[in-house]
């Protein structure tokens, strides 16, 4: 979460490795030392959106800032910093200007729409992040389509629980194996999207039938232009002219 | 940009086909591009597709069929149209209108084989309709799949379709396997490919693509007669 200004971000996580608890931070952080910044956080509900400010709440508690204004929904602190908890409804968050974080947790399961309602939040205001945190979950909600896309503008992470420092032991990890299924695993906690279950159209045929193969060796010179003939030396005319006389 | 067997957008098919699905109130109507690769290389042909469009919501009737237009006019008017009539069968005189003989319909059902055909009146001639089962459809496409003969550019439109097939429920009955979409979800992009697929391989396609080359025939002109004709 230490992303230049203007940054978007794009964090693929397993469940519970504190992608939440990293944003309040960063959102505490933009609030203590920007003063009069505005951040949001969406959720599939607000009352998740709720769990969120609450945590960003302990932070500047414990940073000894000053709540002037201090509800489920939204705090704000004594420099004019605020941080409001969206509910996923797109039509009632309109008219926003943020300028430090917006914050879309859980992305794979917002709606496009809501997702195109915060994008122009940070039209005005380039120094703004847009981050979208999410576990995997199918390979056409709108985390998944950027996160699988080519566009280089956003930063992406991953913290999986195959990733070296992830807090999960072995053993925890086999024992929801065994519980979730190999399917809902890999969501889960290895970051691979579902789908395909009963269905024979798998996700293999796919990746066979959008592969690109090039040759192996680079074409010869006979598909190409002809190379340029190399340049032949010759006496400067104007020389010339000045030894016959004329100039 | 160099022709790659293995990226359609780089081929530009002799008869591009549009697959056409008509959606109703709630679902949008789609357009899947595709056709034969030019360049046969043996073993079976490959089928490419092209582009996978989902077209604008409310439309119906000739608004519908101007939208498909759109995308007639980007292949020089030169597509066979796969239409699924299956819900508004009024719609094939509007298709006829305005494509001619390039429009062949498909009635989608339970079960049929494709084989099954009947003419249907419309204003200015008819059209044939194909009786083709939702299972056959699938599985031919799921045979194309298997076989490696259908390419596909990777892009977000692709995944999407794709997903639909990903997502759909089987069962088997005693009919055999069934595929049923699931509640809340769309299959229309999927149903679109399924038939690009099945209208490739039909026995009729032959017959299906005369008038495009017909159109392209240089016009021959009626002998001239003078007034020595009469003597």
């Amino acid at each position: 979460m230490r992303g230049p200004r203007g940054a978007s971000i794009l964090a693929l996580t397993a469940r519970h490795v504190g992608k939440t608890t990293v944003a309040a931070w960063a959102i505490a952080h933009a609030m203590r030392f920007t003063p009069g910044s505005l951040s949001v956080i969406a959720c599939p509900a607000q009352r998740q959106s709720a769990e969120a400010v609450r945590r960003v709440k302990a932070v500047l508690l414990k940073a000894g800032a000053t709540l002037v204004s201090n509800n489920v929904y939204g705090l704000e602190l004594d420099n004019g910093s605020r941080v409001l908890a969206l509910p996923s409804d797109d039509d009632t968050i309109r008219g926003l200007t943020v300028d430090a974080w917006i914050v879309a947790d859980e992305a794979a399961r917002l709606s496009p729409e809501l997702i195109a309602a915060l994008r122009p939040m940070r039209a005005r205001r380039p120094q703004a992040r847009f981050a979208m945190l999410s576990t995997a979950w199918s390979r056409v909600d709108p985390f998944w389509s950027v996160w699988a896309g080519d566009d280089p503008s956003w930063i992406r992470l991953q913290a999986t629980a195959d990733m070296p420092g992830v807090p999960f032991s072995e053993q925890f990890l086999e024992q929801e194996r065994r519980s979730l299924g190999d399917q809902a695993f890999k969501r889960e906690y290895l970051g691979i999207p579902g789908g395909g279950e009963g269905s024979p159209f798998s996700w293999e045929l796919y990746q066979r039938a959008t592969q690109i193969r090039t040759p192996h060796l680079p074409l010869g010179s006979a598909f190409g232009p002809p190379p340029p003939r190399p340049a032949v030396p010759i006496p400067n005319p104007f020389q010339q002219l000045k030894q016959r006389g004329v100039v | 940009m160099l022709f790659n067997p293995d990226d359609p957008r780089t081929w530009w098919p002799k008869v591009p086909i549009i697959a056409h699905d008509v959606g109703r109130s709630n679902d949008r109507s789609t357009a899947v591009v595709g056709g034969f690769c030019p360049l046969n290389l043996g073993g079976l042909p490959l089928i490419g597709v092209q582009q996978l469009l989902e077209l604008p919501l409310g439309l119906y009737g000739s608004a519908l069929a101007n939208e498909l237009g759109k995308v007639d006019q980007f292949y020089n008017r030169d597509c066979l149209i796969i239409a699924d009539l299956s819900n508004d069968a009024s719609y094939a005189e509007v298709l006829v209108d305005m494509f001619g003989r390039r429009v062949i319909g498909v009635q989608i059902g339970r079960s049929g084989d494709g084989r099954t055909m009947e003419h249907r009146p419309v204003r200015n001639g008819s059209v044939p309709v194909y009786h083709v089962g939702r299972t056959f459809l699938l599985n031919g496409l799921l045979a194309d799949f298997r076989d490696g003969s259908i390419r596909f550019p990777d892009g977000e439109d692709s995944r999407r379709a794709y997903a639909q097939l990903e997502a759909l429920e089987t069962e088997l009955r005693d009919s055999g396997l069934v595929y049923s979409c699931p509640p809340g979800q769309h299959d229309d992009l999927g149903i679109s490919l399924a038939m690009l697929s099945w209208a490739t391989k039909h026995l009729h396609f032959n017959a299906w693509v005369r008038p495009i080359f017909d159109a392209h025939q240089p016009r021959r002109h009626p002998p001239k007669f003078s007034s020595a004709a009469w003597t």
